[in-house]
């Protein structure tokens, strides 16, 4: 049983470790980029293997400027930094050869031939991959009890919706945080007070992305934010549409 | 510094993550571009800085498992331990060790800060750590630490005049002096002051409080102009122990009290790996963490701006209302102090004793034998601001008044041992706990603020604000009303039977405003 926060598109690790590749041909210092994705919340490991995997299956990176941004914005996203989403998404819809295209499923970790069905999905649902039907949609969890390393001392009392995709908002032990998630990433952050874009709980709302609110339990495009009394973690899960 | 090639990884970790979790909302955009940009040209905030420094000093420099400093939204997490009435609590929001924030926090601002506890507690190291952030070398610091020792002279302090101009001098003026370099170093740092003599503890005071020094008719600013410059004092003794008992008024000079935290046995694998590689932490400090002269200035000025809401500006002022009336301090009403006691060599714990049907559980002045002087109520609010600022809040919360407060007020309000708060069950623990006494004082006077309902009803304060719109087109008719509604508050306060310091203030503040109306209705009436 879980209890620690955990991003299952990880689990199991996705990547083998790897050393940081050199882009310095092309003027690319990828030591500042994995203390700037650090920064940005991602985990440096991570962007640093996934980036090496995306190397190894097409070295001509090393020399094309281009390519290498391609790879570090996708590694980047891989490695949890939300911000470059939108960055990332766009290189993946415009990769210029076979070549690239499975460069960036390696750093992605998932197979070529899934690639296309990840970029189509990705564009309407940001808790999708290819091994989430595995995982029986669930996807991520947040929070997990302080003692053991986790970030609330109390069990989420309450869930709410925010304006931001993937944003959510927990009342927990009378605290307000906020989470930003998606497939590869999370990042939750104590809040200052109630947010104001925060829906009453049990109020039934559908509007962007469909959201339907129930019962103090988020439901976006199938998406799922299960709390519980007796848990600390918070489940991000997706139904799938029959 | 040392030689930052060979430096271990573990020492120059800096929090890449922003350090407080309210600040960083929401997710910003970023491009594959983006991330090799240098960290210089994404500038870092100072407090944010700052956070980090904090961090970095706990988890890296100092082994501080320490939090004692809390925050809480709501009721943090309780647990009982023992059968002894001890309690720890977990705080639901970032805290902080005292030992660490509040030397910090006086090096942001430019105050002075007495570091007190037994000896090897890291009091020293931290105060090193201070110098060293204020971009000087670590060896120069520690050289520039002045250990206080019985036989320490003021030229031994200041620096000795040129004996060749001792020699040819015709006048006090043509004497050169040569200055410790220590003097004009942003840091400056008096090791066990306590053992100072009281002649070099003088010249120690001129230095403190006026910012320079003075030798044969020559005079060494200490601060330069317009910058920052912070003092830490230590001592092993904060009860007038020491080789030399140390004189009040450099005492008082003291904006902040903080007691060096004891060792953590679970560290003890930390320690030993220190041991065994030798090293020290104030070698380490990352260079991006040091703080230029511009910086610190601007840190200060930033610190300096962070406003006080109205609402926690009238909790203070309540709470500083209790502590300057002493009831039968004077016949007079205006000499019904305490500081009228002390200066008359009375005892303040007899004269509250002898204020029989007193009830001492509610008047929470008579739980100290002092008063608060302006000096530290200026410190209390500075330190308040770059606490705020420190948590990157945009105003001073109650919260970090009362997290700064003990360390404030700590040998400045000074408990009245005969009071029963500190001679009955378990309270007889707060005698010897003074941080735990002056942060429940503060709790006391807010709950009593509460149940009085002072929020609502704030007659004295109502007229004050209608003296400060000013008397411009006042008619005389007008101020004769005012005086009336003067004379009906001070009735109003006459009829309750036991007074207190809220009423003490009460009352002068209203003859005060009784004085400005008469005197202008005396005025209009003689123009006629």
């Amino acid at each position: 049983m879980n209890r620690l926060p955990v991003q299952l598109a990880n689990a199991p690790a996705p990547f083998a470790p790897a050393a940081l590749p050199d882009f310095s041909s092309v003027g690319l210092d990828t030591a500042l980029a994995t203390r700037s994705v650090s920064q940005a919340h991602g985990d440096a490991e991570q962007f640093t293997r996934a980036l090496a995997a995306g190397v190894a299956a097409d070295a001509a990176s090393r020399d094309d400027r281009d390519r290498a941004l391609d790879l570090v914005a996708i590694a980047g996203w891989r490695a949890g930094a939300l911000g470059l989403r939108v960055d990332a998404l766009t290189r993946l819809a415009a990769l210029p050869t076979a070549e690239t295209r499975v460069a960036a499923a390696a750093v992605l970790g998932i197979g070529v031939d899934q690639l296309d069905v990840f970029i189509r999905r990705q564009g309407t649902d940001r808790f999708w991959w290819p091994g989430r039907a595995d995982q029986r949609g669930y996807v991520l969890a947040v929070g997990g009890f302080r003692g053991i390393g986790g970030a609330w001392i109390r069990p989420p009392e309450r869930v709410e919706r925010l304006a931001d995709p993937g944003a959510f908002a927990f009342l927990v032990g009378g605290v307000w945080w906020r989470l930003d998630a998606d497939v590869w990433g999370s990042r939750l952050a104590v809040l200052a007070e109630e947010p104001a874009t925060a829906l009453a709980s049990g109020e039934r709302v559908t509007g962007q992305d469909g959201v339907t609110v129930q019962d103090g339990v988020t439901v976006v495009d199938g998406v799922t934010v299960v709390i519980g009394p007796d848990t600390h973690l918070a489940w991000v899960h997706v139904r799938e549409a029959a | 510094m040392s030689d930052r090639g060979n430096q271990p990884d573990r020492w120059n970790r800096v929090s890449s993550s922003p350090t407080n979790p309210g600040t960083g909302l929401g997710v910003r955009e970023l491009t594959a571009e983006d991330l090799f940009r240098p960290a210089e040209a994404r500038t870092v905030p100072l407090d944010e800085r700052l956070r980090q420094v904090y961090y970095w000093i706990v988890n890296r420099a100092v082994i501080s498992p320490y939090y004692d400093m809390e925050f809480s939204h709501g009721e943090p997490l309780s647990i009982e331990l023992g059968d002894a009435g001890a309690t720890v609590s977990l705080p639901t929001q970032a805290s902080f060790s005292s030992n660490v924030l509040v030397p910090l926090l006086t090096f942001a601002v430019g105050g002075k800060c007495l570091l007190i506890g037994g000896p090897g507690r890291g009091k020293t190291t931290v105060a090193v750590l201070m110098g060293v952030l204020a971009g000087t070398a670590s060896d120069d610091v520690r050289r520039a630490v002045q250990q206080g020792q019985p036989q320490l002279t003021v030229s031994d302090l200041v620096g000795i005049p040129l004996p060749r101009d001792l020699v040819g001098a015709e006048r006090l003026s043509d004497i050169r002096i040569a200055w410790r370099d220590w003097l004009g170093l942003p840091v400056k740092i008096i090791d066990e002051y306590n053992r100072i003599p009281t002649k070099t503890q003088s010249a120690l005071l001129t230095m403190v409080a006026e910012g320079y020094v003075e030798s044969h008719d020559q005079m060494r600013r200490t601060a330069p102009d317009g910058g920052v410059e912070s003092w830490f004092f230590t001592a092993n003794d904060d009860a007038g122990g020491g080789t030399f008992p140390v004189i009040q008024a450099l005492r008082d000079r003291m904006d902040v009290t903080v007691q060096a935290a004891g060792f953590n046995s679970r560290f003890f694998d930390e320690l030993i790996t220190r041991v065994e590689a030798g090293e020290k932490p104030e070698e380490h400090l990352p260079a991006e963490l040091a703080f230029d002269a511009a910086q610190r200035s601007e840190m200060r000025s930033s610190i300096r701006a962070v406003p006080i809401p109205d609402a926690v500006r009238d909790r203070l002022r309540f709470f500083l209302s209790h502590f300057e009336f002493v009831q039968h301090g004077g016949r007079r009403f205006e000499y019904r102090t305490k500081d009228v006691v002390t200066t008359a060599g009375g005892r303040v714990g007899e004269v509250i004793e002898a204020n029989s049907g007193a009830d001492l559980d509610v008047d929470l002045g008579a739980q100290t034998r002092n008063g608060l002087s302006v000096r530290a109520l200026q410190t209390l609010i500075l330190y308040a601001k770059a606490m705020a600022w420190f948590r990157g809040v945009d105003a001073v919360e109650l919260d970090d008044v009362a997290a700064v407060l003990p360390f404030v007020l700590r040998g400045k309000l000074l408990p009245n041992a005969t009071h029963p708060r500190f001679d009955v069950g378990a309270e007889r623990e707060l005698s010897t706990d003074t941080v735990s006494w002056l942060a429940d004082l503060f709790a006391q006077s807010c709950r009593q603020y509460d149940s009085l309902g002072r929020d609502a009803d704030e007659e004295v304060a109502a007229l004050l604000d209608e003296f400060d719109r000013g008397l411009d087109g006042v008619s005389t008719l007008e101020a004769s009303r005012r005086v009336t509604a003067v004379e009906a508050q001070l009735r109003r306060i006459a009829t309750v039977g036991k007074l207190y310091g809220r009423d003490f203030d009460d009352v002068i503040a209203l003859k005060y405003l009784h004085q400005r109306y008469t005197a202008y209705v005396r005025w209009q009436e003689l123009r006629g």
